[in-house]
């Protein structure tokens, strides 16, 4: 018994008071009878204590507080993030559609204006393009329907712009670190 | 007798305010001795202070805790930490190999070292000196487990590591400790 001495890891199991009943009561037994154990348990008893013992470095005094106040800001400020995803889903929304029924009325122009017919003319026949097909060129740029133009593309942009909202509002915040 | 974490955590998901500041201001004090263990640093150890408390509270609506309160505010603040601290020192993790283990192991156990006649507050001043030159998964387990007071299974969620896992890196922190004792008084 006495020659089988406690290993490192038994050591702090039983500091540890981890061994199973049967086990400690052996150990207390063996400890009895061995001055060599008995010091090399006490020598790591007494590095445990001086753990236990280090020093705790304080937090400033209001630092609770200040942290639970900018929690409370930051979680208003999440739930007002929240409240504003449906007002701006609703907005992409129609947007869409508006933006759709510009794209449909830009088409009926192109069509009336004729623009639609050279184009695809042009496409089957690109040699159509002569000297004299110039100032045809020149009529269908005059034809073009601007205004349904600038319409169309101030919807695209605002579909554009709102989307985005939306995804930054749905996205979780990145915090500071990581 | 005060309430336990998980109970304040479901009145604060109830919509009970206040009760994640009782949180506060039970863990500001342990999340911030931590952090200053690691970074020595005071403005740091707020930072991260604050970051560990507002992470919780951004990810309980979107995360169900699989382990008790207190094992997960830790794991954080010690992710914090690492991350920080790599960024300061660029390689602490590494040192986790040891090949000279035996050595030390002997060095630490057969004869009393000089290290062991020294009185308590001595001994405490070298401890807490020896324990900063410690790789940092060594200082963290001993932190856990002696300053915070953890158990072993609060570590291993802690740290997201097997049980006997824990045991060994606490024995071997300990053994690296003692050398590092040794190592100083005998200087």
């Amino acid at each position: 018994m006495l020659a089988n001495h406690m290993t490192s890891a038994e050591i702090n199991r039983y500091l540890e008071h981890e061994l199973d009943q049967n086990r400690c009561a052996e150990m207390d037994t063996h400890l009895t009878a061995c001055p060599a154990c008995r010091a090399r348990v006490e020598r790591a008893a007494r590095l445990d204590r001086a753990l236990r013992a280090l020093p705790r470095t304080q937090p400033p005094s209001e630092l609770a507080a200040r942290i639970g106040a900018t929690i409370e800001a930051r979680v208003k400020q999440e739930q007002a993030r929240r409240a504003r995803v449906p007002v701006i889903a609703v907005a992409t929304f129609f947007s869409i559609l508006l933006a759709l029924w510009f794209c449909f009325e830009l088409n009926l122009a192109f069509q009336m204006s004729g623009v639609s017919d050279f184009w695809a003319m042009f496409i089957s026949y690109s040699d159509v393009l002569s000297t004299d097909s110039l100032d045809a060129l020149l009529a269908v740029l005059e034809a073009l329907p601007l205004s349904e133009i600038v319409l169309t593309s101030c919807a695209l942009l605002t579909v554009g712009v709102l989307a985005q909202q939306l995804i930054e509002s749905l996205r979780p915040r990145a915090l500071q670190f990581k | 007798m005060a309430s336990s974490d998980e109970f304040l955590l479901a009145q604060y998901k109830q919509g009970n305010l206040q009760t994640f500041r009782e949180l506060v201001a039970r863990y500001t004090a342990p999340i911030y001795n931590l952090a200053y263990r690691f970074l020595r640093d005071p403005m740091e150890a707020e930072n991260v202070t604050q970051e560990t408390f507002l992470r919780v509270v951004m990810a309980l609506e979107r995360v169900r805790l699989d382990i008790p309160f207190k094992p997960y505010i830790f794991r954080i603040a010690v992710n914090l930490c690492h991350d920080l601290a790599r960024k300061k020192r660029p390689v602490p993790f590494s040192d986790l190999g040891m090949p000279d283990h035996d050595a030390i192991e002997s060095l630490a156990d057969d004869a009393p070292a000089l290290w062991e006649r020294l009185e308590n507050e001595e001994l405490a001043a070298r401890v807490n000196a020896a324990l900063d030159d410690l790789p940092a998964p060594y200082q963290t387990v001993l932190m856990l487990r002696y300053v915070e007071d953890l158990s072993y299974a609060e570590i291993a969620q802690t740290l997201n590591l097997p049980l006997n896992t824990v045991r060994t890196h606490l024995r071997r922190a300990k053994q690296q400790l003692r050398a590092k004792l040794a190592q100083s008084s005998d200087a």
